[in-house]
């Protein structure tokens, strides 16, 4: 029965796990039991009486939030950029430099940078101005942090879309052009439709990124709010089933999104079986 | 366009590449010959003779080095280009299916999608491809299938010209033939003018109206075949002039 073997053996870690916890939940008062945290998961519309935070519900609606805003502008702003890049050897060099100096930093440490150059602005006080306050959840999408996951997304979706655009072969755009095709024709039939997988690659690594830093994001005081505001507090007050719970979440979601890009991957790439 | 019309004319064309490792190579010296309408033109060479350099000097796709190509009927840079062109490896764009492949230089031309679609399946037909390869992607078919569907998207274009390189190369003895016959076919039904590309005498001898001799030795060797079609290989006249063909590719 390999089948079954192979799930035994995926199995084994997260239960020594599992293990490991109930036995610290057990012997530390710190330590929450699972039963705390299940707790909390199972009434994810409730206000944690000891944490200055929102609901888990609404925690999670404001990190998913703002990582939409932010990766959705990476995906405007980065394939066709990317697209130039790869296209363009005046393009590359332009840019270069400054992708390798902003990839080396952390997305994290533009955050103070951000925050003195967005302020407090958020889609609330574009709508309302001074009355921002009466959007809550629309007032903590703060730009400072959506502009930091931007800033961490972008790269991976500029080089990848670049990479793909490059790697195109000269053969597949002659022979658009044999068949008639212009410049656009050039894009639209060979170039873009051969660089989307790669630009797939990108995008997967780009979310991947953003969940990531979204959740260290929301720590920082001045854009705290979310998840991540949910397992900082918790660790003030010393209250770690909202940790383990808001742990739980960002796993669950990073992994249906891990999954549905590499969906969408694959969709985009099935030509390519041969290929490779 | 009367039969006869010069349609590519080569002049004392070279192509030299400067190569890394094997420093200066001339894939192809002192070039002259003219392509005519309503005809099939074989080029015929073992490999390395330069007919891929040929033909692609021709479709615009290289320059010459030396010498000048000449299109008396169609000007220096028409758009679309009035030639289709089957390379070597298929030309299909692997993102699309076949029939997507086939209609692309309709779309190209603003033909309406029904109307496309219909004349791909006619195509499919016409190259003896089962319709449900309509929906295949190029990696899915076999290679005689691709070559057959390149073919067919080639055809789409409805080309004043058709150039073929080797498009019937690592196909069965039997497919061959019938491939061979379709091509005829378009020369015969429709006087489609069609440069043929082959490292086969015997197919070349075949199917072409004249064959064109390519060496490594500078210049080419123009023969006319007025033989009459149908053309049987097993007849004593073709085979005096296979035998007259081999002797003289041999002998250059
Ligand atoms: N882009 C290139 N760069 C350098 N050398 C080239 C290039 N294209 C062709 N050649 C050289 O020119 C010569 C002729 O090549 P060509 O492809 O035209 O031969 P061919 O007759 O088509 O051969 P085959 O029957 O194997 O297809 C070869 O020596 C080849 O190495
Ligand atoms: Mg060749």
């Amino acid at each position: 029965m390999p089948r079954a073997r192979r799930i035994l053996t995926a199995a084994i870690l997260p239960g020594v796990l599992l293990v490991i916890w109930a036995v610290a939940a057990a012997r530390s008062p710190i330590v929450p039991g699972v039963g705390e945290v299940l707790g909390v998961l199972t009434r994810p519309f409730r206000q944690p009486p000891l944490l200055d935070t929102t609901s888990l519900a609404h925690g999670t609606l404001i990190s998913v939030l703002r990582v939409a805003m932010g990766f959705g502008l990476a995906v405007l702003l980065g394939v066709p950029l990317g697209v130039w890049m790869g296209l363009s050897r005046t393009a590359r060099d332009l840019f270069a430099p400054m992708i390798a100096l902003t990839m080396a930093v952390s997305p994290i440490a533009w955050l103070p940078i951000a925050i003195i150059v967005f302020g407090l602005s958020s889609p609330a006080s574009v709508m309302a101005g001074d009355g921002a306050w009466q959007y809550a959840t629309l007032d903590r999408l703060r730009f400072a942090v959506v502009a930091v996951i931007t800033l961490g997304s972008i790269w991976p979706i500029i080089l990848n879309t670049a990479g793909g655009v490059r790697q195109v072969r000269e053969s597949y755009c002659e022979h658009v052009r044999l068949l008639g095709g212009g410049r656009r024709d050039l894009l639209r039939y060979a170039v873009l439709p051969g660089a989307l997988p790669s630009a797939a690659t990108g995008l997967r690594l780009g979310a991947a990124i953003s969940w990531r830093v979204i959740v260290a994001a929301e720590i920082f005081p001045g854009t705290r709010s979310g998840l991540g505001a949910m397992i900082a507090t918790a660790h003030e007050v010393g209250e770690y089933q909202y940790a383990f719970a808001a742990i739980g979440v960002i796993a669950a979601i990073g992994l249906l999104l891990d999954g549905g890009f590499r969906l969408l991957e694959e969709r985009l790439s099935h030509w390519r079986r041969k290929e490779r | 366009m009367t039969p006869d019309t010069v349609l590519i004319s080569f002049r004392d064309v070279s192509r030299r590449f400067s190569t890394p490792r094997r420093g200066e190579v001339d894939a192809l010296c002192h070039v002259s010959l003219d392509c005519r309408a309503g005809r099939i033109t074989g080029i015929v060479g073992p490999s390395g003779s330069g007919k891929t350099t040929l033909l692609r000097l021709a479709a615009g796709l290289d320059q010459p080095t030396a010498g000048e190509i000449v299109y008396p009927q169609w000007g220096p840079s028409v758009a679309p280009p009035p030639w289709a062109v089957v390379t070597q490896e298929g030309n299909l764009l692997p993102w699309r299916n076949i029939r997507r492949n086939i209609t692309l230089p309709m779309r190209l031309r603003n033909v309406p999608r029904r109307e496309a679609n219909r004349r791909a399946e006619t195509l499919l037909r016409q190259m003896h491809l089962p319709n449900d390869v309509a929906l295949s992607y190029p990696h899915e078919l076999s290679g005689g299938m691709r070559r057959r569907a390149a073919v067919a998207t080639a055809l789409a274009c409805r080309p004043q010209l058709l150039m073929l390189d080797e498009p019937f190369s690592g196909v069965d003895e039997a497919t061959r033939r019938r491939l061979g016959q379709q091509v005829l076919d378009l020369r015969m039904q429709y006087g489609q003018s069609i440069l043929l590309v082959t490292h086969d005498i015997e197919e070349a001898l075949l199917l072409g109206d004249e064959v064109v001799i390519l060496t490594a030795a500078p210049g080419i060797e123009r023969v006319d075949i007025e033989l009459p079609h149908p053309r049987d290989p097993l007849a004593k006249a073709f085979e005096r002039r296979l035998i007259e063909l081999r002797h003289r590719l041999t002998s250059r």
